[in-house]
C-alpha cells in the first residue's frame, strides 16, 4: 500500500500520488515491453514479424472461449503453489518444494481416484482432495521437521525433495501403477466420478480454479484473521522475540511447512482430477517455480498471488498461441518467457527505488 | 484453543462443502454442439472438394505436425521433420510444425487446430492418442493422424503404428553375423514396451544366428544424455561386447562414439548413421517415416483418409536399410531372408513383457 | 558376474567414475564459490549448457579446442554476469533467477545452434580434446591407468581443488568470501565490498560451470547435442551441499556421485533389477542425510540465499 504523503502545502504532491499508483501498473508493462523488444530481435533473425507474433502472444488468449478458459486452467496450480510459497514465506520460511509437494498430492489423488473412483462424485472427490492435502502436508512436513530438529536449511531439503518426488512418480508409473494395457508409463484413468466437473462447458475450465481461489481466501483468513496465523507470522518476523513470548519455534516451523505443503498438494489434486485424470511422468512442468514467481510478483499476499498467477497463465497460453499462430519455435518462446519473468521481477524490485527517486525530486522542487 | 479448533472445523466443513458443490455440479464435458454436417475426410471425394474453397492443384491445405520433442533429436522427431520436408518437396504443400508439445497441452492444441479448421493434424507419438480421441469428435472436418498408434476412431482419428521391433530384429541379424566374441550390447532409452520390445527382438534375432550369443540389455533413462550412452557402451565393450546397438535417439551418438574408441562395431538406428563413424557403423536400420507423412498427405489430397489404425513394418516399406560399402554379401542375404519372413508374418514379436 | 571383482573391471569402473564426476566437479566447485559468498546458484545447469555449446562454436570457427574451451569459460561468465546482475544488484529471489537462467540457456543454445548450423541429420563435429598421458605418472600400475590418461580438462579440474583450498583458507580473498557468506554486515563494516565479492564469486561459478560444460562437448565428444548436460548442473548443486561447501568435500561428493553413476550402469548390465529411479534419487537423498548433520557437522554459509541490503 502506498503511504499517503501529507504535504499539505501545494498541489504538486497530488500528481505524485497518482504516479505511485500508476507505477504499479506501468513498471511491469514497461518490463514486458522490454522483454518483447529483445525477443523481437531474435524473431527478426528468423524472418518472423514480431508484431504478428506478439499480437498472438497478447490477444491469442482471447480468440475464443476455449483459449480464454485455458488461462484459468493454467493458472490454477500456479495459484496453489504460489499460496504454498506465500504461506511459508509469511512465517519466515522458504518453501522451494512446491513442485515436489504437488507431486506428492498428485500421487495420493491418483491412488484414491483409482480405488474409489466408482463411488459417488462427492465422496471420491472429497477423499481425493483430502488425500492430496495430507500427502502434500507430509512432503512439506519432513523438511520442516528436519529444520526444526536439525536446523537443516529448508531451501536445500525442499529442493532435494522435489527430485525425490519426481523420481518416485517415475517409478510408480513405470512399475506398480502402470496402466493395464501397459503401453505407456502412466496409470489407468481414475474413475469417472473423480473427474472434476467443468465450470464452463466446452472448455477445460474445471472447478479446480474455484477451489484455488477459495484456498487463497482461506490462507488470507488464517494468516491475517486468526490468532493462530498471527502467531505463525510473528515467528516469521522475529523468531527470538516470538520464542521469548512462549511460542515454540520448532512446532511453528513444522506446522507452517505442513500447511504450506498441503496447499501445494492441492495443486496435484487439481491437475490430476481436473486435467490429466491419470498420473504420468513430468506432468505440469515447472508449476512449482511458476508459483514462486507468482508469489514474488504478488508481494506474497493471497490476492496478489491470484492475480499474478492469472497473468502467468496468460503468458503460457499466449506463448502457445504464438507458437501455433506464427510458427515461433519453442526455443524463442523459452527465451521470451524467461526474459519476461526476469524483467518483471526486476521491475518489481526496482519500483521502490523509482518511487524514492520521484519523492526526492519533488522535495527538491518544493 | 477453542478458536483453533473452530478454525480447523471451519476448514474441514469448507472442504466438504466445496467437494459437495463439485459433486452436484454439471456433468463433465457436455457434448459439443452439433457441428454442421460436413462429411468426415474419409470417403466422399466429391463432398471433400466442395468443403474446401476450390482452387488450382497447388491447394492450400492446412496441415500441422505436432512433435513431443525437438526436431534435431537424431531420432523420432527428426524423422518427422524430414517427412515435413519431403511433403514440401514432393507434394508442394507447406506443413507447419510445433515442437516440444507438453502432455498437459495436448487437448488444447488439438482443439485449437480443430477450431481453426485445419485439414490434417499429425500427432507424432502414441501419447497423443487419448487427447485425439477426446477432441476429435468435436471437429469432424479435421483429421487427426496419430503416428505410432495402432488404433483409430470414427470419424476422424487415424493411427499408423510402426512395428519398431522389426527394426530391432534386423539390427540383431546384422550384429549376430558380425560378432567374434559372441557378446553384444543393446542400449535402450526407457524401459517402455516399445523400446524393450526392440531390444528383445534384437536379442532374439542375434540368437537365431547363433544361440550362443549373449546380449546385455540396459537402459539409460534419457533421450539426450550422450555421456551416459558413451559410458554404457564403453562398459559393454570392456565386458566383451563387440557390437553395440542403441535405440535412444541422440544417446545413440554416444554409444557409436564409444564403439569407435574401443574399436568395436555399432549398428545405426532410425536415422542414417553410417557417416557418423565410418568403419565403426556396420550399417543402419532406418525409418522411412518421411514416406509415411507423404503417403498420408497424399491420402488427404485423394480424399482417402480412413479413421482406422494401421500397423506397419517391413511389409509396408516403413523400414529400410542404409548399407555401408564394406558390408558382407552374406549379411545382406541373411537380412533379406529375415525381412521376407517378417513380411510374411512368420516371425512373432519376441517382446517378453513384464 | 565372475569378473566383477577383478582388476580390469575396477580400473574401468574408476576411470569411468572420473569421467562421470568431472562435469559435476567443475560445476560444483563453481557453485561452491558462489554459495560461500552467500548466493545460491541453481543456474549451474544453464551455465554448463551454454559452455558446452559455446565450446563447440569456438572450436568450429577457429579449429582449436583450447580456444573453444576459453569461449566456453567466457560464455559461462556471461550468463553468470546476468545472474549476478539479477540476484546481487537487483536482489531478485535467487532460486527463481536460477530457474529463469536455465530456461534462457535452453532457448539460447537451441536457437543459436540452429541459426549457425541449421538442422542436420548428423550433428556438426569439431576438433576436440583427446586424452593425454602424463609421462611417468601414467606408468604407475592401476592408478596411472585411472588418473593419468585423461584429457587435460580432467587434470585442470583436479588441480582446481587444492587451488581453491588455498584461495579459501590462505588468502585474504578467501577470507573475504567466507566472511561475506557468513556475516555480510560484519564484512561491510570492515570495509569488504560485499556486492563486488559476490559478483566475482558468481562469475567464477559461471566460468567453471561453462568449462564443465565444454568438458562434455569437447572433452568427451566433439559435438553439441541439445540438452546434453541432462541434469548434471542440478546434481552439482547437491554435490556442493553434500560436500559441505569445502573444496575437498566437493571433490569427494563429486567422486561419490560419479562412482555411483558408473556403478549403476554396471549393476544394470549384471541384470540386477533395482528400479533405476531409486538410483537416480540417490544423490539427492544422500544430500538430505548430509544436511541433517547426522554424519558430521554442517555449516552452510549463514547468509546463503539472502540478498544483502546495506
Amino acid at each position: 500500500m502506498v503511504k499517503k504523503i501529507d504535504l499539505s502545502k501545494d498541489k504538486s504532491h497530488k500528481n505524485s500520488f497518482d504516479i505511485f499508483q500508476l507505477l504499479k501498473i506501468i513498471v511491469p508493462i514497461i518490463a514486458v515491453f522490454l522483454a518483447l523488444l529483445l525477443g523481437s530481435i531474435l524473431l527478426l533473425f528468423i524472418d518472423v514479424n514480431p508484431l504478428e507474433a506478439y499480437k498472438y502472444l497478447i490477444f491469442g488468449n482471447f480468440t475464443n472461449k476455449y483459449n480464454t478458459a485455458e488461462i484459468f486452467v493454467k493458472s490454477t496450480p500456479i495459484i496453489l503453489t504460489g499460496l504454498a510459497f506465500t504461506f511459508a514465506f509469511r512465517t519466515g520460511l522458504f518453501n522451494i518444494g512446491g513442485e515436489g509437494q504437488m507431486f506428492a498430492g498428485a500421487m495420493a489423488a491418483v491412488f484414491v481416484g483409482l480405488k474409489t473412483g466408482h463411488l459417488s462424485p462427492f465422496l471420491t472427490i472429497s477423499l481425493s482432495l483430502l488425500g492430496a492435502i495430507i500427502a502434500g502436508a507430509i512432503w512439506g512436513l519432513i523438511p520442516g521437521f528436519l529444520k526444526g530438529i536439525f536446523g537443516s536449511s529448508e531451501i536445500i531439503v525442499t529442493i532435494m525433495f522435489n527430485y525425490v518426488a519426481l523420481y518416485l512418480i517415475s517409478y510408480l508409473v513405470d512399475k506398480p501403477l502402470r496402466e493395464s494395457i501397459g503401453f505407456y508409463p502412466q496409470t489407468d484413468l481414475i474413475g469417472k466420478n473423480a473427474y472434476l466437473p467443468y465450470v464452463v462447458p466446452n472448455t477445460r475450465l474445471h472447478i479446480g480454479f474455484v477451489i484455488a481461489v477459495v484456498f487463497s481466501i482461506l490462507v488470507y483468513i488464517i494468516l491475517w484473521k486468526t490468532p493462530f496465523g498471527y502467531r505463525l507470522r510473528a515467528v516469521g518476523y522475529n523468531p527470538d522475540g516470538a520464542e521469548y513470548s512462549g511460542m515454540s519455534i520448532k512446532k511453528s516451523i513444522i506446522i507452517s511447512m505442513a500447511i504450506s505443503g498441503a496447499l501445494a498438494g492441492v495443486a496435484g489434486f487439481t491437475e490430476i482430477n481436473g486435467i490429466h485424470h491419470r498420473l504420468l511422468d513430468n506432468f505440469s512442468k515447472n508449476v512449482g517455480f511458476d508459483g514462486i514467481a507468482a508469489a514474488l510478483l504478488g508481494s506474497a499476499n493471497p490476492a496478489g498471488v491470484v492475480v499474478s498467477s492469472i497473468l502467468l497463465g496468460m503468458l503460457q497460453t499466449g506463448s502457445n498461441s504464438m507458437q501455433r499462430g506464427v510458427g515461433v519455435p519453442a526455443n524463442i518462446v523459452s527465451i521470451i518467457q524467461a526474459m519476461i519473468i526476469i524483467l518483471v521481477l526486476a521491475g518489481n524490485m526496482l519500483r521502490p527505488k523509482i518511487e524514492l527517486y520521484i519523492r526526492r525530486k519533488e522535495k527538491v522542487i518544493e | 484453543m477453542f478458536k483453533r479448533r473452530s478454525i480447523i472445523a471451519l476448514l474441514i466443513i469448507s472442504v466438504l462443502i466445496l467437494a459437495s458443490l463439485s459433486g452436484c455440479g454439471s456433468q463433465p464435458k457436455e457434448e459439443a454442439p452439433a457441428a454442421p454436417a460436413a462429411p468426415a475426410a474419409s470417403g466422399d471425394e466429391g463432398n471433400k472438394e466442395a468443403a474446401q474453397t476450390p482452387e488450382d492443384s497447388g491447394k492450400d491445405y492446412k496441415i500441422v505436425l505436432l512433435l513431443p520433442g525437438p526436431i534435431n533429436d537424431q531420432g523420432w522427431n527428426a524423422t518427422a521433420y524430414e517427412g515435413l520436408q519431403m511433403v514440401e518437396k514432393d507434394l508442394g504443400i507447406k506443413m507447419e510444425y510445433i515442437e516440444s508439445v507438453q502432455q498437459a497441452d495436448f487437448e488444447a492444441v488439438f482443439t485449437d487446430y480443430g477450431s481453426r479448421g485445419y485439414d490434417l493434424v499429425f500427432a507424432h507419438g502414441t501419447q497423443f492418442y487419448d487427447a485425439a480421441v477426446n477432441v476429435g469428435p468435436q471437429f469432424p472436418d479435421t483429421f487427426y493422424m496419430v503416428i505410432n498408434s495402432e488404433e483409430g476412431q470414427e470419424p476422424n482419428v487415424g493411427g499408423i503404428g510402426v512395428r519398431e521391433w522389426e527394426g530391432g530384429y534386423i539390427a540383431g541379424i546384422i550384429a549376430g553375423m558380425n560378432t567374434d566374441t559372441k557378446k553384444m550390447g543393446a542400449i535402450g532409452s526407457f524401459p517402455f514396451p516399445v523400446i524393450a520390445g526392440t531390444l528383445d527382438a534384437f536379442e532374439a534375432a542375434a540368437q537365431r544366428i547363433d544361440p550362443e550369443i549373449q546380449v546385455t540389455k540396459t537402459y539409460v533413462n534419457s533421450w539426450e544424455d550422450i555421456q551416459k550412452g558413451k559410458e554404457t557402451a564403453l562398459a559393454m565393450a570392456e565386458a566383451g561386447s563387440d557390437v553395440i546397438f542403441c535405440s535412444a535417439n541422440e544417446v545413440g551418438l554416444g554409444s557409436i562414439e564409444a564403439s569407435k574408441t574401443k574399436g568395436v562395431k555399432a549398428v545405426g538406428y532410425i536415422s542414417p548413421q553410417n557417416e557418423v563413424a565410418p568403419g565403426t557403423v556396420l550399417s543402419s536400420v532406418i525409418y522411412n517415416t518421411p514416406g509415411l507423412f507423404k503417403g498420408t498427405v497424399q491420402q488427404l489430397i485423394d480424399g482417402e483418409l480412413k479413421p482406422v489404425g494401421a500397423s506397419l513394418g517391413w511389409a509396408d516399406g516403413v523400414l529400410d536399410m542404409q548399407w555401408t560399402d564394406d558390408i558382407g554379401q552374406d549379411v545382406k542375404d541373411a537380412v533379406y531372408e529375415a525381412i521376407d519372413e517378417l513380411k510374411a508374418g512368420k516371425i512373432e514379436n519376441p517382446y517378453k513383457g513384464e | 558376474m565372475k569378473d566383477i571383482f577383478n582388476i580390469t573391471f575396477l580400473i574401468a569402473l574408476l576411470s569411468a567414475s572420473i569421467r562421470l564426476s568431472v562435469p559435476i566437479l567443475f560445476a560444483a566447485l563453481g557453485g561452491m564459490y558462489s554459495e560461500r559468498s552467500g548466493v545460491v546458484n541453481i543456474g549451474l545447469e544453464g551455465m554448463m549448457l551454454v559452455g558446452a555449446f559455446a565450446g563447440v562454436v569456438g572450436s568450429y570457427f577457429t579449429g582449436s579446442y583450447w580456444i573453444g574451451a576459453m569461449v566456453a569459460v567466457l560464455s559461462g561468465m556471461l550468463m553468470a554476469a546476468l545472474f549476478a546482475l539479477i540476484t546481487v544488484k537487483i536482489k531478485i529471489n535467487q532460486i527463481v533467477s536460477g530457474v529463469a537462467i536455465n530456461l534462457l540457456a535452453v532457448g539460447v543454445t537451441s536457437f543459436f545452434y540452429r541459426a549457425l548450423f541449421g538442422i542436420t541429420t548428423v550433428p556438426i563435429t569439431v576438433n576436440a580434446f583427446s586424452p593425454v598421458s602424463i609421462p611417468i605418472l601414467s606408468d604407475i600400475p592401476i592408478i596411472g591407468e585411472i588418473l593419468f590418461k585423461q584429457t587435460v580438462l580432467v587434470y585442470i579440474a583436479f588441480l582446481l581443488v587444492p587451488i581453491s583450498h588455498y584461495i579459501f583458507y590462505k588468502t585474504s580473498l578467501g577470507l573475504s568470501i567466507r566472511t561475506v557468506g557468513e556475516h555480510p554486515m560484519a564484512a561491510d563494516t570492515v570495509g569488504i565490498p560485499v556486492s563486488k565479492v559476490r559478483i566475482v564469486c558468481v562469475l567464477i561459478s559461471g566460468a567453471l560451470a561453462g568449462l564443465g560444460g565444454s568438458f562434455l562437448s569437447l572433452g568427451q565428444f566433439n559435438m553439441f547435442v541439445d540438452n546434453m548436460v541432462s541434469g548434471r548442473g542440478f546434481i552439482a548443486v547437491a554435490a556442493v551441499i553434500f560436500g559441505k561447501w569445502s573444496p575437498t568435500g566437493v571433490l569427494m561428493a563429486s567422486l561419490i556421485f560419479g562412482v555411483a553413476d558408473a556403478l549403476q550402469i554396471r549393476i544394470q548390465m549384471a541384470g540386477v533389477s533395482i528400479p533405476y529411479q531409486f538410483l537416480l534419487m540417490f544423490p539427492y537423498l544422500l544430500t538430505v542425510v548430509a544436511v541433517t548433520g547426522i554424519v558430521g557437522r554442517t555449516t552452510s554459509p549463514k547468509a546463503l540465499g539472502n540478498p544483502y541490503e546495506k
